[in-house]
Parts: C-alpha cells; structure tokens; sequence
C-alpha cells in the first residue's frame, strides 16, 4: 500500500506558480500541432476505451468544428449519445485519475494544488469563453470556410456509410447542442496542468497507471477542440495569434486593447479586454451610445474603460457629489461622482483621481475607480480603494 | 540621502528619462502612495493586519524584491534597500485581502517604478497594499478541478459489442 500524500514539500509547493505560468502559456499557445504526438495520445485515449481510433478530421477553428458538425448532420443528444464517445473517453481517462488521485493525495493537498495550480490557469484559460462565443455563432454560419465545408461533405460521407439509411432528422436549429459534445483541447489546460502537478508530486510523473494516464489525455489535449466519435474524431487547430497581459507572477489574462486577443488560422476572432470577452465594437469602435444600448454589465465596464473614465464622465453628464485635494498628491484633486442604477446594475460611485507621477509629455494620467454606492466622499472613496479608514488617508504623506 | 540615479546606479533597475535624477528622494515614515500601491506603517493596521508565526522572512537582495507587476504597462513596483537592512514577507493575514506583504526596515528603504520613480521610506515595520476597485455584480459560475460530468455509454457501442465476439486476451496499454 502506497502511503497518502498529506502534503507537499517545500520545493514542490515552490514550484506551484511556475506550474501554472506553464500551463496557462500551453492553454494560449500558437505553436505548431505536434499531431503525431496529438494522434498517437488520441488513439491510446480510445484504446483505453475499448475503441478503435477513427479517421481524423481537422479544421481550423472550434466554431469551424461547431460548423463542421452541423452542415454534416450530426445529432448528438448530450446525455443520450449514439456514437459520439465524449463519455467514454471522459470515464476511462478523467474520471479514473480524478480517482486514483484522491486516493494517493489527502483533501488538504489537492485543495492546495486546486487554488495554486488550478485556478490561476483557469482564471485566464478562456475555455468558458471560447464555448460561448462558439455557441452565439454556430447557427449563424454566414461564410463557412472551404475547409470547413470540406469537413463537412467527409462527416456526411463517413456517417453515410457507417448508419446506411437511419440518420436520424436535426431537431430544431434553436436546441441544436451536439458540438457540446467536445474536448476543449489546450483550453483545458487548467485541469491537465493540475493533474501533471499531481503526477509530478508523486517523484515518478511518467510511471504506470494514472499519472501515465495524466500524461496521455495532457497530449490529446495538446492541440485545439476535439469532438470524438465512434465514426470520425473531428479537431481544430490552435489559434494563429494569442495576446495576453504581461505574465507578472500569476499568468497573464487574454487582452488586447487595438485587436483581436485571439485568432484561428480561418479568420475567426475573439476580443478581450483584461480577460473579459467582449463584441468587437468595444475595441474598434467604443461610442457613448453603444454603452448605453449594452445590456451586459461587464461589457459595459469594458467598453467605458476603453474610452477612458473622465471622458466618459463627461459625456454622460453624471453627477458630481465631491471634490477634495487629494492628500500628498500637491495640487491634484479628487472627484467624485454618482453612477446611475442604470450604468451599473447596482447603485455605484466613481472616483476620478490623478497619477501621482507625470507622463513624459507633462500630463497626468487619469483613473476612474468604481467604489460602493454608500461611499460618503471622495477622500472616505480613496481610502476605501486601499481599505483604510478615512482619517488614515487624509494623511497621506506622498504620492508618486 | 539618495537620489534616483543612486538606485538605478545600485539596483540595474531603469527609470523613465523625463523623472529628475539628481534630486534627493524625499523620506516619510507615514503612508505613502506609488500609484496602486500603498505603503502603510504597521502600527496604522494593528488588529487588522498581521505576520503569522513561523512566517518565511528573506533579506531584500540588491536588486531588490520585485513586489507588484502592472496589469498593462507591465512595470514593477520594486522594495530596494543597502544589503543587510530590510526583510521582507509575503506571509500575511489580511481580512481586506489587499496586502501582499510586511517589511522591516532597519534603515531608510525605497520604493523604485519605472514610471512612477522612487519614494523613501524611514526606517520602521510597513505593510504594502495594493488597490481596489469595486466591480459590478457578475455572477461568474465556478468550475471545480475534478470532473462532474459524467457522460453514459452511447449507445452504437453496445450495439456494436454485442456484435462482437469478445476478445479472450487484452493489451496492456498503462
């Protein structure tokens, strides 16, 4: 009997945050497929499963994938599957060494890994991200590419022969929901890197049973989405282009402020702002009256930081509640101002302030900082945005 | 007494060309401010903040600890002190969950950014915070780490077991 990991060392525990760093540029890389790597993982992911690999199939992105399945005719019913092996495959492989791990490792050390390895990858993964944007735009489909359409004919061909005359009728386009049906390829890198962790923290990564096991469904999920069936296994490429945050000590969250923060090699594209998804116009083309038309809360936020707090304030005529010097910060003064219900979703307030230090153009830099709707005044919302009291920041020695 | 020029010179750490060099950086012992973060001295957060024991202190190197990384312009805010004179711990308890950690300064230390330049800090115990922003209500639903879902067999397996004469050997593939 192999003794419990109660837990980690400290060199191990150290290795946490590199852990995730690693992970999260493997969910936001553009390197080149290592398909033979990707293939042969895929095939033991089946072989596991009691299957015989498929054909392959690839395409250029997850929507193209999305697309792919829906030209093709596939009806997949999540939960009542008929040859798609997502279940299968998630059993043998995912369930199995979320097994076996709680077996080898205490409830305090997997938590551990959970917040120090997990999460940080996840928090800037964008897998749910990638799944939404797939799902508003699957049925829409206006200019599938060549390849995709190609995919497409091959999925019908394939399925044509395999199930003769009883393909079953599409249900309604509206409850069309078989790309769901997929693996999120390097987009799981949170729980493929949580897991490695794992099998690192054993001393034998590469040995026998489950952190083998770890190692082989981290290879599958090396390229991009995956949708695997008993007739074909469907793949996207990784994206083309990836812009992120700078990496500081947690991984740097999607974000491109003047484009595109994702792009697959068909053209399709994702905006970020800071890790948020939001419509393009937000980047290319924030206006006052498209903030005001938004419903989401957070793509409002997005598309007003984009166009600057102050001139935002202004444009929107909110109003002004208090202005104070800003404590050691000599002749910069704080403001702040009422945020509508409206703006918000909630009662809010925002405080103007001023960067301590000038640009080298002489000007300086200004920030609006949303702060809580029962804020008293501007110096009670500074202190508040630093969580001192207020008398505490009214003495303030220096800022730069 | 030291000048920005002074901790580039000692540190390697490069400051913006626009920000005076040569002038003598001004040193409190009270809060300070370098843009989203906030030195602040201990005594001020006594009951709210506070250095468990057993906490893991390490000495501030030359080139100094680098203690926050902006979201976007990506520069740091660096503690940089003379050898032997300041420590430094990440281990705090903080129910704000704004502070990133405690210094002991035994002589003057300094808080050194690229943009913002450097703020000098008397000798004393001090703990960084960084800054907060209130952010709208948005119901984010959080994923766990091991798998909830679990998917049934589809059913063109069984009907294709069931046609299948069962195999009487298996590879081992672990």
């Amino acid at each position: 009997m192999i003794e419990r990991i109660t837990a980690f060392d400290d060199a191990t525990s150290a290795a946490m945050p590199f852990h995730a760093r690693t992970w999260a540029r493997r969910a936001h890389s553009t390197e080149p497929v290592d398909w033979n790597r990707w293939t042969t993982a895929v095939a033991r992911c089946y072989q596991h499963a009691g299957l015989r690999m498929p054909p392959v199939i690839r395409v250029a992105s997850p929507l193209a994938l999305a697309r792919a399945l829906f030209l093709g005719n596939i009806t997949e019913v999540p939960g009542d599957e008929d040859r798609a092996v997502i279940g299968l495959i998630e059993r043998i492989m995912r369930t199995r060494i979320d097994e076996a791990t709680s077996k080898r490792f205490a409830q305090p050390a997997l938590a551990r890994a959970r917040v120090n390895v997990f999460q940080p990858v996840d928090a800037v993964a964008g897998a749910d991200a990638v799944a939404a944007a797939v799902e508003e735009a699957v049925l829409i489909g206006a200019d599938d590419a060549p390849v995709t359409r190609d995919a497409a004919e091959r999925i019908r061909s394939i399925v044509h022969r395999v199930k003769r005359s009883r393909l079953p009728k599409r249900g309604r386009p509206g409850a069309w929901n078989s790309w769901t049906l997929h693996f999120a390829g390097q987009f799981d890198a949170a729980w493929c890197g949580y897991t490695s962790f794992l099998a690192e923290a054993t001393g034998t990564p590469g040995a026998r049973g489950w952190p083998r096991r770890v190692q082989t469904f981290a290879a599958a999920q090396s390229a991009g989405w995956w949708w695997p069936s008993l007739d074909f296994v469907l793949v996207s490429e990784r994206p083309v282009v990836v812009r992120t945050e700078p990496e500081g000590t947690a991984p740097g969250r999607l974000h491109c402020a003047d484009g595109p923060a994702i792009v697959w090699p068909d053209g399709w594209r994702l905006f970020f702002r800071h890790g948020t998804r939001v419509p393009e116009w937000v980047i290319t083309n924030p206006t006052m009256a498209a903030i005001a038309a938004e419903p989401n809360v957070e793509v409002r936020r997005c598309a007003i930081e984009a166009i600057g707090w102050d001139t935002y304030i202004a444009d929107a005529g909110l109003q002004l509640l208090d202005t104070a010097m800003d404590p050691g910060n000599d002749g910069c003064v704080l403001r702040l101002y009422d945020l509508p219900p409206d703006v918000w979703g909630t009662p809010g307030r925002v405080l103007l302030v001023t960067n301590g230090s000038p640009e080298r153009d002489g000007t300086r830099r200004r920030y609006g900082l949303p702060v809580p709707g029962d804020t008293a005044d501007a110096i009670a919302a500074a202190a508040w945005t630093y969580g001192l009291a207020r008398d505490q920041y009214a003495r303030m020695a220096r800022r730069t | 007494m030291k000048t920005l020029a002074d901790l580039t010179g000692a540190t390697g750490l490069p400051v913006d060309a626009h920000l005076v060099l040569d002038l003598v950086i001004p040193v409190n012992d009270g809060l300070q401010a370098q843009g989203d973060l906030v030195v602040v001295p201990l005594a001020a957060l006594a009951g709210t903040v506070s250095v468990p024991a057993g906490a893991r202190w390490r000495e501030v190197p030359p080139e100094g600890i680098e203690l926050l990384r902006g979201g976007t312009g990506g520069n740091a805010h660096t503690l940089v002190a003379d050898p032997g004179t300041c420590v430094w711990t990440d281990t705090v308890a903080d129910p704000t969950g704004l502070t990133i950690g405690v210094f002991e300064a035994m002589a003057t230390a300094y808080l050194l950014h690229r943009e913002h330049g450097g703020t000098g800090i008397a000798a004393g115990d001090y703990a960084v915070r960084r800054q907060r922003e209130q952010a709208p209500e948005v119901r984010v639903p959080t994923r766990v780490a091991y798998s909830v879902e679990h998917r049934g067999t589809p059913r063109g397996v069984e009907a294709e077991r069931a046609a299948r004469p069962q195999p009487r050997v298996r590879f081992v593939c672990d």
